[in-house]
């Protein structure tokens, strides 16, 4: 579905993705894991073209995204980022009006068919009591589903997602996976995530891609990725790895930083005269 | 919620925002009829109406026709482009201070103008097209230098203020070595329409009406950019060349109204706020809003800037400002768009 091969991304000199290549299969959840700026944000940049790549290539259904336009990929690629923006006055069903923008024609027009789309998009996050709020009033763990609802619009094949649950409490995290996960099993949407909890990652997730500085650490499932080895390599952190026999899926408990630099507690103290 | 109910939710807002730019036309309507009757020569409705169908010779006619319409049209295309630029330039940077003045048209034109009023007095009547040729070749400038890997708007928004910082301190210096010159500037650099003809109009109205279309057709990319370089790039717009075409869109309004009349650059700042605050920041209808506004704001001014110390005449950057901050700062407390936090 979505070929990623020998990709090198770089800011100006700083090459900050090297080398990393995996493929995700049609119908997959997949999520991105790694210490915070190990380039998964930047991946994802790449992934939709706001991003050239120094090296490599990322193919989308056998196709190089370098010979397909912006409007081509929207058509089949939606992105979430980690912290999107909305104009204070933008209702939840402008922004899932505009989530038809790749479909329309020139004169921009919602037609009869976009506004059905984006009500089907409204009422599949279960947002149809709020979609006349402005978007900017919303509880983060609805906001969120805002933007899921204008991604659902889309009708993407492939829907990718910048850590979306990081400002949620964990009851809205759920919620929030939960829907990640319907959406899957029963729109057939193909998912690729960022997710810094290792727990949500093991659980909802076919597959698992550690990265550390850049580089691919390990690639496979949640059992072969969220292990003592893999999870004390990329994260510096003494972990407790067990299993959970109801959802059959590892969890773990990291318990101390291996960071071995410690800080030089002085015992000076600044006084205030 | 039931479907019908969604709709009919919809179409009361839409209803609004229609009715809001049919009081707006009307306002343009009116203060068109109010800058042509008010001056030194006083003159009626009535005599408005008969010397422009009828009777089309004598004083009024003459008063009329050749001095204050055409006066009143390029106050009016001067608002509409620069309402226009700097709508689409708050948009395009994604920052409300981003205004004309921020892509160095103000400062370009007020460069090229004093260069020639001051340097080259002999070629005084170069000043429009010189001074658009500054504003315009000052955005190209400030934008290849912000230029890095793609535009970052605060990167553009800064150049722009250093730019104009730097050309202003060379018109200074221009102005410290010749003294005697500085009134010859003085309007440009306030901006007036004193002695603004037929001729200015035609200079005008292409740029106003094109730049019109290019923004209602560029609102709805614009919409989408409101949305963040991200999702804009996600829902298949192409952030960087959409980006360059409105700059250079904007650069273009704003060099044609500021290389005819002076620098008005505050225009273009606030009127977009205001009607961002009445109709809302959804630019399908926030451009023909602020165009229209625009429009009867300048000729509103103008005709102020005629009256109040008559027969003197004050440029009317000078009652725009006046007028137009207090008035705007009233809306910026009580509106809603700018709320604490958010």
């Amino acid at each position: 579905m979505l070929e990623v091969k020998n990709l090198q991304l770089s800011y100006e000199d700083d090459i900050v993705v090297k080398n990393v290549s995996f493929s995700i299969e049609k119908g997959t959840i997949t999520t991105l894991i790694g210490p915070n700026g190990c380039g998964k944000s930047t991946i994802f940049k790449a992934l939709t073209k706001l991003k050239k790549p120094d090296l490599g290539s990322v193919t989308l259904r056998k196709k190089d995204i370098k010979e397909m336009t912006t409007k081509d990929i929207s058509k089949q690629i939606a992105f979430l980022p980690q912290s999107p923006i909305v104009p204070n006055d933008f209702t939840v069903r402008d922004l899932v009006g505009y989530g038809r923008y790749p479909h329309l024609g020139w004169t921009g027009r919602l037609s009869k068919k976009d506004q059905e789309i984006s009500e089907w998009a409204i009422s599949e996050t279960k947002l149809e009591s709020l979609q006349h709020r402005h978007v900017s009033t919303l509880s983060g763990g609805e906001r969120q589903r805002a933007w899921i609802a204008m991604a659902l619009a889309q009708q993407p094949k492939i829907l990718l997602l910048d850590e979306p649950t990081t400002f949620l409490d964990i009851g809205h995290q759920f919620e929030l996976l939960e829907l990640i996960h319907r959406l899957n099993a029963f729109l057939d949407i193909t998912v690729l995530m960022v997710l810094h909890d290792l727990n949500h990652a093991a659980r909802y997730s076919d597959k698992i891609i550690a990265l550390k500085n850049g580089i691919k650490f390990k690639e496979g499932t949640p059992r072969e990725v969220v292990s003592k080895e893999v999870l004390e390599g990329v994260f510096d952190v003494e972990v407790r790895v067990f299993n959970d026999s109801s959802y059959n899926c590892p969890y773990c408990i990291p318990v101390n930083s291996k960071n071995k630099e410690t800080y030089p507690i002085t015992n000076k103290r600044f006084k205030c005269s | 919620m039931t479907n019908e109910n969604t709709l009919s939710q919809l179409q009361k807002k839409t209803h609004f925002k229609i009715m809001v730019l049919l009081i707006l036309f009307a306002l343009v309507i009116a203060s068109f009829l109010i800058s042509i009757r008010f001056g030194a020569h006083r003159v009626s409705v009535n005599q408005i109406f008969r010397a422009l169908l009828i009777d089309r010779e004598g004083l009024t006619y003459n008063i009329i026709w050749k001095i204050r319409v055409p006066r009143s049209l390029v106050a009016a295309m001067v608002g509409v482009c620069l309402a226009l630029s700097g709508g689409i330039l708050q948009g395009v940077m994604r920052n409300p201070l981003a205004s004309p003045n921020i892509i160095g048209v103000s400062s370009g034109a007020g460069l090229a103008a004093a260069i020639t009023l001051v340097l080259l007095p002999n070629y005084s009547f170069l000043l429009t097209p010189m001074a658009f040729v500054g504003a315009f070749l000052t955005t190209i400038f400030i934008y290849t230098l912000s230029w890095k890997d793609g535009i970052n708007p605060l990167r553009m928004i800064l150049s722009g203020i250093a730019i104009s910082s730097f050309m202003s301190a060379i018109v200074n210096t221009i102005l410290i070595f010749h003294p005697d010159r500085v009134h010859n500037t003085l309007g440009f650099t306030i901006g007036s329409l004193s002695a603004k003809t037929w001729v200015h109009y035609r200079m005008l109205w292409p740029y106003a009406l094109v730049g019109f279309f290019l923004a209602i057709i560029m609102s709805k990319k614009l919409n989408i950019l409101m949305l963040g370089d991200e999702i804009a790039s996600s829902l298949g717009l192409h952030v960087e060349s959409t980006r360059v075409v409105m700059i250079m869109i904007a650069s273009l309004l704003a060099a044609s109204s500021v290389s005819v009349v002076g620098m008005l650059g505050f225009v273009g700042l606030i009127v977009p706020h205001m009607m961002r605050i009445i109709i809302g920041s959804d630019y399908r209808f926030l451009f023909p809003a602020s165009a229209l506004f625009g429009a009867s704001l300048m000729m509103v001014c103008d005709t102020i800037a005629r009256m109040v110390m008559d027969p003197m005449e004050i440029p009317v950057g000078i009652i725009m400002a006046l007028l137009g901050a207090p008035f705007f700062l009233y809306l910026l407390r009580g509106g809603k768009m700018y709320r604490a936090g958010s």
